[in-house]
């Protein structure tokens, strides 16, 4: 359910035309006997701007995969379409379909597919020898290939063969095979979900910078929030073979648009409640179990007085103090500590106010023990409403 | 607390989890018990030819040793051109290859209709044996009486029949057609399916079309699988006989084995040549079988060629996908449904091949052979042998397949090379050695009148390929469900008992059938071994088809074609619920 004027954008910001376009895209796995129909993508639309990094984020069968390989030919969706600037690539009516291989874009695998028979310089070379009318000189294919290893700092390692380098070589490899082309769009299929945290840390910083020097257009596919939020340009949630939002990390992350995006990304508070009132046009008073709470409108949602709806806020948003004896809380709402756990940089804790339990989350130190009283605030910018859940 | 069995002793009770560690040095007795049960059979027959290549004297008279075998061997141009012949034939394998690779591919890769019916056929034509359907290529195709060289000499410049299976090409069309693509796509399809499908996608996006694709990535990648397929396949083709023996000799085009054959048959026959000639294969095969132990052991070190990545990419159906579809089934209808027929046909005719007397037809062929007391002698034989060979050969695989795999030193691995020899030694070799060793030894030569050399050839023979395939199940169960029955207080026999062999008994069953099938279908290690009262069904319909009684031969030949019908289809059904292909 998609509410409706959403400040984010499905559209790219900026006047070029869009790099890749995707309307109305269905894609069904049939099963034999039609019981057990997998409905993989359930209407997707998207437009990536020229240079963008597009995030599609999601849990492991939710189609992200699938899209990805739609783009790249690799998978044939049911209908609608996907057009660049200058052709349309699969459109199902009229009918139409531009092979993988004539697509032109780069792609990096989960699996890095790096061809073990070859050396680096050869998997480099590959996309540069396989057309004959096409094919550059014996010197241009070295000379480029040579520049795009020497970008992923594979320069050295040209002549080992493909199964003789370690995980993150064979990484920046297979992004090196897949830039070397100059291609105007680089598909990325999870492809850090393979290596330890620490090589992951260093890679997306390489995949950032190769950006940002050759500004292409990425479409990058994880389910990991962290490398979303920290590479992308626009990230699209997507679940169940549907987006559920479209939007920048930041407003992904603080103006979550359903239920699914809020608890997808981060941790969050889910308060159920019903509009006490409407404030100023986008601030509303939800009447909730733990008291009466301002919230800003940021999705617009269209809520009248009664209207049920969940107020969002994430942990760290949420003020907290002991309350000393004897002083008043006045409008702030009082709880009480149940547990509280250490995060490293971060302390986090459980208080009970009546009935619900809000996780709040500061610096270790603010963090009081279990069993103190406490006031929480809710600040109302940081709060956030969707749509009640079912 | 485990408990401790004290009637095992330390070398028995299973290792624990993920010991690779050797245990006691010194092996325990029943080990070298398993050796000399496994080894004698298998080596015996060997060395005994090998020796007597170098005695110039037949079998029971005193040993003359010289050198003149080796020097009729090799002044023969019989001989000689036997071999010859042998090698030419042998190149159907890398041509089998060629096709079974482009076949296996469109399979695995494209969304081909009906690959259920695809590869029910190849199973189906791996269990055919090749002699019945021969009978019915000979129907279309013989000099003589074949119909479709009748048919185009009616046209107005073919003077004579155009098609003589009596001849290289003639011999090495039937073994395509009918053995040596089926085998081949077999053995190629499951090496075809681990490929990690993203190395083609990479291809594929990188802007390479699927023939270059096919060329530069699929086959250099899969090389290693083919080149085992190869080797295997090679080994195999110098060891055939009853088809040559059928078409070729009449023909005076020898093979090796039928050349063997024909000396032993002879009058005089000469021992000691056959025995030449024999070792001079032996020692060629065994060079390609330490070759083939050693690119097999070689291809584990390939680093991983199967993939974590997602299910294979199966392409949606274009023309080229169904015009390659027509081409399979065509193939199919051509090459395993026709003579098919042909055999079945053949059988109800009056004469062999004369289709277009006044009353071709009869059941005469049929009510004769199965009133013969022949017929069921044979059948009761066949019967018998197969299934004892299947029973005991599939328990003693199952044995070996667990010994393989969950044991390891010195001696395990000579038993292991030692139960894969036989796949080395061609069936009429090992069927003459044990002939002529029961010969010279009293206490054995009254077996020979019993089928009891039969049931031990047949089991060696089926050796290798039913410990192999029972070892390749043990080898997925993870050790760790042998350990917790240790831990829960079992000896090594009762989680033999209860646990492994329960876990690899959906094994048993294609091992049981393919035993089974290949004991039915054998001619060249039984022809020799055995005696008027201990014939078999392939040996009698090899007797009627090598004398002139084809339409006999043919209603044996639709029997055991049935048969081998009835146990594709069931190796298919209960294949398919285990998913081994």
């Amino acid at each position: 359910m998609r509410t409706t004027a959403q400040p984010n954008q499905q559209q790219a910001a900026g006047d070029a035309a869009p790099a890749l376009v995707v309307k109305e895209l269905y894609k069904t796995y049939r099963s034999k006997t039609g019981q057990d129909d997998y409905l993989a993508l359930r209407g997707i639309d998207l437009s990536i701007g020229q240079g963008e990094v597009f995030t599609v984020l999601g849990p492991s069968g939710c189609g992200k995969s699938t899209l990805l390989r739609c783009l790249a030919g690799l998978e044939v969706p049911d209908s609608g379409t996907i057009s660049t600037p200058d052709d349309v690539l699969f459109s199902s009516d009229p009918p139409r379909l531009v092979p993988t291989n004539r697509r032109g874009f780069g792609m990096v695998f989960q699996s890095y597919a790096i061809w073990p028979h070859m050396t680096v310089r050869e998997n480099v070379a590959y996309p540069l020898t396989v057309n004959r009318r096409t094919r550059p000189s014996k010197q241009e294919i070295d000379a480029q290939v040579t520049a795009t290893l020497d970008k992923v700092q594979l320069g050295p390692f040209a002549s080992r063969r493909g199964n003789q380098l370690s995980g993150g070589q064979q990484q920046r490899l297979a992004v090196a095979r897949a830039l070397v082309m100059r291609p105007p769009v680089l598909l990325l299929d999870e492809p850090l979900s393979n290596l330890d945290a620490r090589l992951r840390d260093d890679l997306r910083a390489e995949l950032q910078r190769l950006q940002a020097e050759t500004d292409i257009t990425m479409v990058y596919v994880t389910h990991d929030q962290t490398e979303a939020l920290s590479l992308s340009s626009r990230i699209a949630v997507m679940n169940q073979g549907k987006v559920e939002q479209i939007g920048t990390p930041t407003e992904i992350y603080n103006f979550p648009a359903t239920e699914f995006v809020a608890t997808f990304v981060g941790h969050i508070n889910l308060i159920a409640g019903t509009v006490a009132s409407v404030e100023g046009g986008d601030h509303l008073l939800v009447r909730t179990p733990i008291g009466t709470v301002e919230s800003a409108n940021h999705g617009g949602i269209q809520a009248g007085v009664g209207d049920a709806v969940t107020v969002c806020i994430r942990p760290e948003n949420i003020g907290l103090e002991p309350v000393s004896l004897g002083s008043d809380p006045g409008g702030d709402i009082r709880g009480r500590v149940l547990s509280r756990s250490y995060l490293g940089e971060l302390g986090e804790c459980s208080v009970q106010c009546g009935s619900e339990t809000v996780t709040v989350r500061a610096h270790p130190r603010l963090i009081p023990e279990p069993g103190t009283d406490v006031t929480i605030n809710l600040n109302p910018e940081r709060s956030h409403v969707i749509p009640a859940t079912k | 607390m485990a408990k401790v069995d004290p009637t095992t002793t330390h070398e028995q009770r299973p290792s624990p989890a993920g010991g690779r560690r050797r245990r006691s040095e010194r092996s325990p007795r029943w080990l070298w018990l398993v050796l000399l049960l496994v080894g004698v059979p298998t080596i015996l027959p060997v060395l005994y030819v090998l020796v007597s290549s170098f005695n110039d004297a037949s079998p029971g008279q005193t040993p003359v040793w010289s050198l003149a075998p080796w020097e009729r061997v090799f002044g023969s141009g019989t001989t000689v051109d036997s071999l010859v012949v042998s090698l030419i034939l042998s190149l159907r394998v890398p041509i089998s290859l060629g096709i079974a690779f482009l076949l296996s591919w469109m399979l695995v890769r494209f969304d081909v209709p009906g690959k259920g019916f695809i590869h029910s056929s190849l199973w189906f034509a791996f269990f055919l044996p090749v002699l019945p359907m021969t009978f019915g290529w000979q129907l279309l195709l013989d000099p003589g009486y074949g119909l479709v060289n009748q048919l185009l000499m009616k046209l107005p410049f073919v003077t004579g029949p155009v098609f003589d299976l009596g001849s290289i090409p003639g011999i090495m069309f039937i073994y395509l057609t009918l053995a040596t693509v089926p085998i081949m796509a077999i053995l190629v399809t499951p090496a075809m399916e681990a490929l990690d499908s993203s190395f083609e996608d990479a291809s594929a996006v990188a802007g390479a079309s699927a023939f270059t694709t096919l060329r530069r990535v699929t086959l250099p990648l899969l090389m290693p699988a083919m080149l085992v397929a190869f080797l295997a396949g090679f080994i195999k083709s110098l060891e055939t006989f009853e088809v040559e023996e059928l078409l070729g000799t009449p023909a005076h085009l020898f093979v090796y084995s039928t050349r063997i054959y024909d000396l032993l048959r002879a009058n005089p026959a000469d021992y000691p040549q056959a025995m030449a000639l024999s070792s001079v294969l032996l020692v060629l095969l065994f060079a390609v079988a330490l070759v083939y132990r050693r690119v097999l052991g070689r291809r584990s070190d390939i680093s991983t060629l199967s993939g974590k990545a997602a299910a294979i990419r199966i392409r949606p159906r274009t023309p080229l996908v169904w015009a390659g579809t027509g081409v399979i089934y065509l193939s199919i209808a051509l090459f395993l449904i026709l003579p098919f027929g042909m055999l079945i046909a053949g059988s109800f005719t009056r004469l062999f091949g004369f289709f277009f007397l006044p009353d071709p037809w009869t059941t005469r062929h049929w009510a004769q052979v199965f009133t013969s007391d022949d017929f069921a002698g044979a059948l009761w034989n066949s019967i018998w042998v197969s299934l004892i060979v299947a029973v005991v050969g599939t328990v003693i695989y199952t044995l070996l397949g667990i010994l393989f795999t969950r044991r390891q030193g010195r001696i395990v691995s000579v038993i292991s090379v030692i139960s894969w020899l036989p796949y080395a030694i061609p069936g009429l070799l090992i069927g003459t050695a044990f002939l002529t060793i029961a010969l010279m030894t009293p206490l054995l030569t009254r077996f020979l009148t019993t089928l009891l050399p039969l049931i031990l050839v047949l089991i060696i023979q089926a050796m290798p390929l039913g410990s192999q395939m029972m070892s390749t199940s043990v080898q997925q169960l993870s050790r760790d469900l042998e350990d917790a029955s240790a831990v829960s207080g079992a000896s090594w026999l009762t989680t033999l008992r209860r646990v492994v062999v329960p876990l690899v008994s959906p094994m048993m069953m294609p091992v049981f059938a393919i035993t089974f099938m290949t004991a039915m279908k054998d001619i060249s290690a039984t022809v020799l071994l055995a005696s008027p009262g201990t014939s078999t069904l392939s040996l009698l319909m090899f007797k009627f088809a090598t004398s002139s009684s084809q339409e006999s031969a043919a209603v044996v030949g639709v029997l055991i074609a049935g048969m081998a019908f009835l146990t594709s289809l069931l190796t298919r059904m209960v294949g398919a619920r285990l998913q081994v292909k």
